[in-house]
């Protein structure tokens, strides 16, 4: 079922890319991401299907890092963990609406992003308990999760701005929701969502 | 008498500078050691490379919970109005230029704030069933006064002919003064690094 979904998302991605290769200008974009299920780096294709509308498509690649327990009981949010290959690899899929038009090509855009991320997560989480005493204490483990897929979908503003004739520097940030599947659905509810933040920094060259 | 006449003479000094140079006013997002902030302030530059920016700093208030133990990374909370306030200093100098696109340069960022600190530490008390077990504290420590200078690399980039993208990063130091507040030698000192971003507007 979960390799189902991958291929559902491949599919979708590649017919998308498939259908924006004749017309229109071509990006290649180095992003960095911080979404709700950690920090990644994304490498990207974008074609202009219109003059306004643009859509990307491509991979990313999940930067583990371990979280701390803070005080909001966080299970998945910033705490995707890869431990194989396959999970440092992820999917991600734009669309771009450009509504404002800046100096040297820049322009200012409203997005539609996706992103897919399947790895276990990880975090440190205090537990609280109560000695003989009555004298209050936290106990500190770590927490890991089975794999789950998280479908991250964000809607937010960015823009951009022309270095050199042919390179960008984007900044972009929004808000959307993402579901998380699980694996261990003996333990866990099957599907659960969140209202989550996304930002991210781009650098882009245009190659056609 | 000469404290007063200094106070007079010294913006006088500045006009010259001022009225050749094309002021711009700024606004800045920076992930910095004591926490995060934002800045107002007015740009100007010296000469066609160098510019100085200075601005007033406004502290955004974090409690912080983790297992750094650090005494004051990300501990910066203003308990009182005046507390989110402090100042900002830069020299920046132009690298290099491409004339209506964009502008890599080197700075020096200085910052001053003057704040209580306030953060929830997880102190280890032993094992407990076989698990580490922690006290939850909470800390509120009198006003200490940072001081912050960092290096780095800044890249800025023309959105429109009056508005640009301004994105640095860099790497420094930081201490850390107090009467009041007994600062253990090795937090007195401390390097780490600061991210900015944000927008500059052009005056003329």
């Amino acid at each position: 079922m979960r390799v189902n979904y991958f291929l559902k998302a491949l599919w979708i991605m590649s017919m998308i890319l498939c259908s924006t290769t004749i017309y229109g200008q071509e990006f290649a974009n180095l992003n960095f991401n911080d979404s709700s299920s950690g920090r990644n780096i994304g490498i990207t294709y974008q074609k202009y299907l219109t003059n306004k509308f643009s859509v990307a498509g491509g991979f990313k690649i999940h930067i583990n890092n371990i979280k701390h327990h803070d005080n909001q009981w966080h299970i998945y949010y910033n705490r995707f963990h890869a431990y194989r290959l396959e999970n440092f690899i992820g999917l991600q899929g734009n669309l771009f609406l450009d509504v404002v038009s800046f100096k040297n090509k820049g322009k200012g855009f409203i997005f539609f992003d996706v992103q897919t991320t399947y790895a276990r997560t990880k975090g440190e989480t205090l537990i609280k308990g109560w000695d003989d005493n009555g004298f209050l204490f936290y106990t500190l483990t770590t927490d890991v999760r089975p794999h789950a897929l998280a479908v991250e979908k964000t809607i937010g503003v960015g823009a951009n701005a022309a270095i050199l004739n042919n390179w960008f520097l984007e900044l972009k940030a929004g808000a959307g929701i993402t579901n998380y599947w699980f694996d261990y659905q003996d333990r866990f509810p099957y599907h659960l969502w969140a209202l989550t933040f996304s930002s991210g920094l781009s650098l882009k060259c245009r190659i056609k | 008498m000469k404290k007063k006449t200094l106070i007079l003479i010294l913006p006088l000094l500045a006009l010259p500078f001022l009225s050749y140079s094309q002021l711009s006013a700024y606004f800045n997002y920076n992930d910095v050691y004591i926490g995060k902030n934002t800045c107002i302030g007015i740009d100007f530059p010296i000469n066609s490379k160098f510019h100085i920016k200075t601005g007033l700093k406004i502290h955004i208030n974090d409690l912080r919970n983790d297992n750094e133990i650090s005494a004051f990374r990300n501990r910066f909370y203003a308990e009182s109005f005046l507390q989110n306030f402090g100042a900002e200093l830069e020299f920046n100098y132009t690298l290099w230029e491409k004339e209506g696109f964009s502008r890599l340069y080197v700075f020096n960022t200085n910052q001053i704030s003057y704040s209580q600190t306030r953060s929830t530490d997880d102190i280890y008390i032993g094992l407990f069933m076989g698990d580490s077990a922690y006290v939850f504290q909470e800390i509120i420590t009198d006003k200490v006064l940072a001081l912050e200078h960092y290096f780095g690399l800044g890249l800025e980039v023309e959105l429109t002919n009056r508005l640009n993208i301004d994105v640095k990063a860099g790497y420094g130091i930081a201490h850390f003064y107090s009467g009041k507040v007994a600062i253990l030698p090795e937090d007195k000192v401390r390097f780490d690094y600061m991210i900015s971003f944000g927008l500059k507007y052009k005056f003329k």
